[in-house]
């Protein structure tokens, strides 16, 4: 079959479109905003498996079914499996591609570290062995129960599971239901266990097709394989994700080791994410305007600020700086940093969070602009903070009276 | 007659509907809250949630074969057989399915059986088994992914628990007919009374 024929006869011409259109828009819907961080928006997209998956399987089971006919009068000279390839090859090959390239549309980020190209790979196979689920399914049963059942058994294995508490399903069906913010990666177990799923269910499929009986099997006798090869696949990941040094966790992520950018000019340590490099002076800048105005109030100054700075510690400022943050965003960040640091040293917890009328006193003093507080916590938290706050005097009290604690963590931060 | 009720796969569609409500009571209400794709937010699918698209596929195999010699002989009429067998096996699919579900009422399920019913059916007779079910599939998966929370969601969910009961009547019983009507008037066209 002559390539631009296979490519209207399977209908890949118009349903590879659709694929696309369904792709940016779930993905679109997920990666709102930006962040920059390709793993993060790379895997937020990822999220159109979701739809896209279970429409694969679907329409190949539908559009494939009979076509064993078509082998069965071929497989004497050629290899069924290239038969359905050089006929299949638009629609198997297609709509992963074109997932992959709504993919990287949506999340607006161009795979450059491995682990982003594993997200990449890992969708390009899912959808593949979904094209090949649908294959199988059309082979094993009758058109009017392959197509729901392709339907139904991509949308439990790429949805059900993220859904529910099984933990080591977690780790098989390429689903990113927690990942990633800047400081996390997907687990490599995760990401092993999901391609070897898909993997094997691909050779599989392709691979029964190599046999010269069969196109001529009956449906039971093919049903039959087509379980085998989905128990291979499953078995072969779990093994997989257990012998894993992680093992199987219900997140499916680990903490991101990237190697930060760091700058110490104006007298503040700046530490930022690689993706976030090119806003080292804008922060830096931002942190000394806030600690001209906290030193004129009597705060202690911010030294360091850090973005995700590993486990939380006492003393440690943290702070974000996307690529969609505005540098009133960036003040906030920081001041609000500062304040759930001197509220963990007054505490000695952590993870003790700072209350909106803390972080809002803190911005005020620290020049964060109002109208970016009341936008996010309200005209009446600013009034509040404003009468708490407003002379120097009076932040200075406030500051002493709120944030700073019994001398146990004093100092710079 | 019997002929015409083994192509049509009469007791296929009888022991579906038993294998069907066994499964209802044996899933109960149990719930799964899956993340919708559409407008974000989570759904919540119960297991009852599954059974039309089972019902929608027995429907489409039912109807895989037509054109047959018995089916042929207009004196027989078997195109009104048709329609009264899809509106007899869908009334008795909807009161099992009523009466052995926990979760949903009798027009919430009788809602979902219609709609799948009539769009499978309707589609079967025109465009064969194969387009029948995956237009209902697709509609099943649209349904299931479309947000709780995004606009017109009551509207949209028509085959979830959540969707407005009186809209999804509405709309089960409009495409119910319609599908009734195509069935008639593809069993009355001339290719099949110039056939006899």
């Amino acid at each position: 079959m002559s390539p631009a024929r296979a490519i209207v006869w399977t209908g890949a011409a118009w349903f590879c479109p659709i694929v696309f259109a369904v792709g940016v828009y779930v993905g679109v819907g997920e990666v709102a905003p930006r962040s920059g961080y390709a793993v993060g928006d790379l895997a937020a997209a990822s999220y159109q498996l979701s739809l896209v998956g279970p429409l694969v399987a679907a329409y190949t089971a539908f559009r494939f079914s009979g076509f064993e006919r078509f082998v069965r009068s071929l497989v004497p000279v050629r290899l069924g499996t290239v038969v359905v390839l050089r006929a299949w090859w638009p629609v198997v090959l297609g709509a992963p591609m074109s997932s992959v390239l709504a993919l990287v549309l949506a999340a607006g980020a161009v795979p450059r570290d491995a682990v982003s190209w594993q997200i990449v790979g890992l969708v390009f196979a899912t959808v593949l062995a979904c094209a090949c689920l649908g294959l199988g399914l059309a082979r094993a049963l009758p058109v009017a129960l392959a197509v729901p059942a392709a339907a139904a058994i991509a949308y439990w294995w790429l949805v059900f599971p993220g859904a529910g508490d099984g933990v080591l399903l977690r780790n098989l069906n390429a689903g990113f239901v927690v990942c990633c913010t800047s400081a996390t990666v997907p687990s490599p177990a995760m990401l092993g266990g999901s391609a070897v799923v898909a993997v094997v269910v691909t050779l599989g499929v392709m691979g029964l097709w190599l046999f010269p009986a069969w196109p001529s099997v009956g449906r039971p006798a093919a049903a039959a394989a087509l379980v085998v090869v989905c128990a291979a696949a499953f078995v072969g990941g779990s093994v997989l994700v257990e012998s894993s040094s992680t093992g199987p966790t219900f997140q499916a992520i680990e903490r991101r080791t990237t190697a930060k950018a760091c700058s110490d000019r104006s007298d503040v340590a700046v530490c930022v994410w690689p993706e976030n490099a090119s806003r080292v002076g804008t922060v830096a800048r931002q942190v000394v305007a806030v600690n001209t105005r906290f030193e004129r109030a009597g705060f202690d100054r911010i030294t360091a600020v850090e973005e995700d700075p590993g486990p939380r510690s006492i003393g440690t400022v943290e702070f974000s700086v996307h690529r969609w943050m505005s540098t009133a965003d960036v003040k906030y960040s920081v001041v609000a940093g500062y304040t759930r640091a001197h509220l963990a040293c007054r505490t000695g917890d952590v993870d003790a969070e700072p209350s909106p009328l803390e972080v809002t006193a803190a911005g005020l003093v620290g020049g964060v602009p109002r109208a970016e507080l009341t936008r996010r916590f309200g005209a009446d938290t600013v009034a509040e903070a404003s009468r708490a706050v407003g002379s120097i005097a009076a932040a200075r009290t406030w500051y002493e009276r709120e944030l700073v604690a019994d001398g146990s963590c004093g100092g710079d931060r | 007659m019997t002929h015409w009720l083994r192509v049509r796969r009469a007791w296929v569609m009888v022991e579906t509907i038993a294998l069907l409500a066994v499964l209802m009571v044996a899933g109960g209400d149990h719930t799964v809250a899956v993340p919708t794709v559409i407008g974000g937010g989570t759904g919540a699918i119960v297991w009852s949630t599954f059974v039309p698209l089972g019902w929608a596929a027995v429907v489409a195999y039912a109807f895989e074969h037509h054109g047959t010699d018995a089916e042929a002989r207009p004196a027989r009429r078997l195109w009104a057989f048709d329609v009264a067998l899809v509106a007899v096996m869908s009334g008795l699919a909807a009161g099992v399915f009523a009466v052995t579900g926990s979760v949903e009422t009798l027009a919430q399920v009788a809602a979902h059986v219609l709609l799948v019913s009539g769009l499978t059916a309707g589609v079967t007779v025109c465009r064969g088994s194969g387009t029948g079910i995956l237009v209902t599939t697709v509609l099943v998966l649209l349904t299931f992914s479309y947000g709780v929370s995004a606009p017109g969601a009551d509207y949209v969910r028509v085959l979830q628990p959540d969707g407005d009961v009186v809209w999804s009547l509405a709309v089960g019983v409009a495409v119910f007919v319609a599908g009734l009507a195509t069935i008639w008037w593809r069993r009355e066209s001339p290719p099949v009374r110039a056939e006899a």
